[in-house]
């Protein structure tokens, strides 16, 4: 039984993706900053910050008493914050790449030991966030432009044994874009203007979000490795 | 379940991008210039020949999706290249393929989905092929191009773009080189997977960007380069 360690697993596309995975019989090792509901499939939910690694550290050291094989890792967690460069401040700029970036860090770094399985994969959350001018995110948008450079990174340092690539979504209907379209002077226009900005037509579902992440963890991507797919809609394409 | 058009279905990557589709319960219409072996409908045009082309089109569909593989290489430099090899390689993969989409979309059902053929060829560039340089970049623009006008329909239009695959063209293409054989291990060692990919992971890949699971993803240009653009 294979087995898929998700983080950020109580948002809504983490909750999609560890759906995926429990459904194609994976084992679930789900991390959250609360726990994460198992929902009936096997496994393991744990509570911890990923921004703390001493916390990080000995959630890995309970996650490889139960389960000494990881085969998957998705890195999904992530935070926002809504601030112009004038008016953040280094703290808050600090938790987000601590939180974004240094929690991925340190879940690799720890579950890649125990990748020692057949065809063993990374997958990283980035955004097409890394790729545009978004004004008033310009912490997210740096933590996710380094998600890609690590992934991308990670993928020369790991190969060819383990498999590392990136998914950048669009908008995606999830709670995580909810609130952050709530803290917009006008949120229903910037969700008319963000249904399209996509050539779709409308945001993503977390679902779709899932089944790309699926799929590169997935021995069907054998020849994929250190690549960024865009689940956008054709975001990127549209000017 | 769905009927899936395939050019260059005579090839090694198209053969086997039918047998993979076959495989998933599809039925798969081959066009190529030689006969289809893996397709359950083999039709046997040249591309150009949109006469034969709109027939094939109308005689496979109506249509779920469309895949157009084929192409042709033509070794030659800027400056000693003759201008027909030059644009033989254009009219083939950037042409052919635009004329495949062409005559395909009035059979394409809505929700339906195209991929076309990239290659890494798009994106960095090794001496003496031009032609087939060019023609890569042409195609991820046409791609791109496609997506926003067949998006109305809900019909998704994605690239595969691969490094080094271990094919009949390759092999040909190595063939005529009198250092082939190094060429070949410094192919392999281009990748961080240290190898080429089998034919079957690139249709693998062509299958996911038409299949339910890619609903989302239009627009988009997939690497299946086993890291091969990460690697300097």
């Amino acid at each position: 039984m294979r087995v898929a360690v998700v983080t950020g697993a109580a948002g809504d596309i983490g909750a999609a993706t560890a759906r995926a995975f429990a459904k194609a019989g994976h084992a679930l090792v789900l991390l959250d900053r609360t726990k994460a509901p198992l929902n009936g499939a096997e496994g393991i939910s744990v509570a911890v910050d990923l921004a703390d690694p001493a916390a990080v550290a000995s959630a890995f050291a309970s996650i490889a008493a139960r389960f000494p094989r990881l085969d998957v890792l998705a890195n999904i967690a992530g935070i926002n914050h809504r601030a112009p460069l004038a008016d953040i401040r280094i703290e808050d700029w600090d938790r987000m790449m601590d939180v974004n970036v240094g929690g991925m860090f340190l879940t690799c770094k720890h579950a890649i030991p125990l990748m020692t399985g057949e065809a063993p994969a990374i997958v990283n959350m980035a955004s097409i966030s890394g790729h545009v001018a978004t004004p008033d995110y310009p912490a997210y948008v740096a933590t996710k432009a380094a998600v890609e450079s690590f992934t991308w990174a990670l993928s020369g340092e790991v190969g060819p044994k383990i498999r590392v690539n990136a998914v950048s979504p669009g908008w995606v209907d999830a709670g995580f874009t909810r609130a952050a379209l709530e803290t917009a002077e006008d949120p229903a226009a910037l969700h008319d203007k963000a249904r399209a900005a996509h050539l779709l037509g409308r945001m993503a579902r977390p679902e779709e979000v899932a089944a790309a992440i699926f799929w590169l963890a997935s021995p069907k991507a054998s020849f994929v490795t250190g690549e960024t797919l865009f689940v956008d809609g054709g975001l990127m394409r549209v000017h | 379940m769905g009927t899936y058009v395939v050019t260059g279905s005579a090839g090694g990557i198209g053969a086997v991008t039918c047998r993979a589709l076959r495989a998933a319960g599809h039925r798969t219409v081959g066009l190529d210039l030689a006969e289809s072996a893996q397709a359950d409908l083999s039709i046997t045009l040249d591309l150009m020949d949109e006469g034969a082309l709109a027939q094939a089109m109308a005689e496979a569909g109506p249509l779920d999706g469309l895949v157009c593989i084929a192409g042709i290489n033509a070794m030659g430099r800027v400056i000693d290249q003759p201008w027909e090899d030059f644009r033989r390689v254009l009219r083939v993969n950037a042409g052919g393929t635009m004329l495949a989409m062409k005559h395909a979309s009035p059979h394409l059902k809505d929700g339906g989905a195209i991929v076309l053929m990239g290659s890494v060829s798009a994106h960095i560039a090794t001496d003496g092929s031009v032609a087939y340089h060019t023609s890569k970049g042409a195609v991820i623009g046409l791609m791109r191009a496609a997506s926003g006008e067949f998006a109305a329909r809900g019909i998704r239009v994605n690239a595969v773009s691969p490094g080094w695959v271990d094919t009949d063209f390759t092999n040909r293409a190595l063939a005529q080189l009198t250092d082939g054989e190094a060429i070949r291990q410094r192919a392999n060692g281009a990748h961080i997977l240290n190898r080429m990919a089998c034919a079957g992971e690139v249709a693998e890949a062509i299958v996911f960007l038409l299949s339910d699971a890619a609903s989302f993803i239009t627009g988009e240009e997939l690497f299946v380069d086993g890291g091969f653009m990460r690697r300097k």
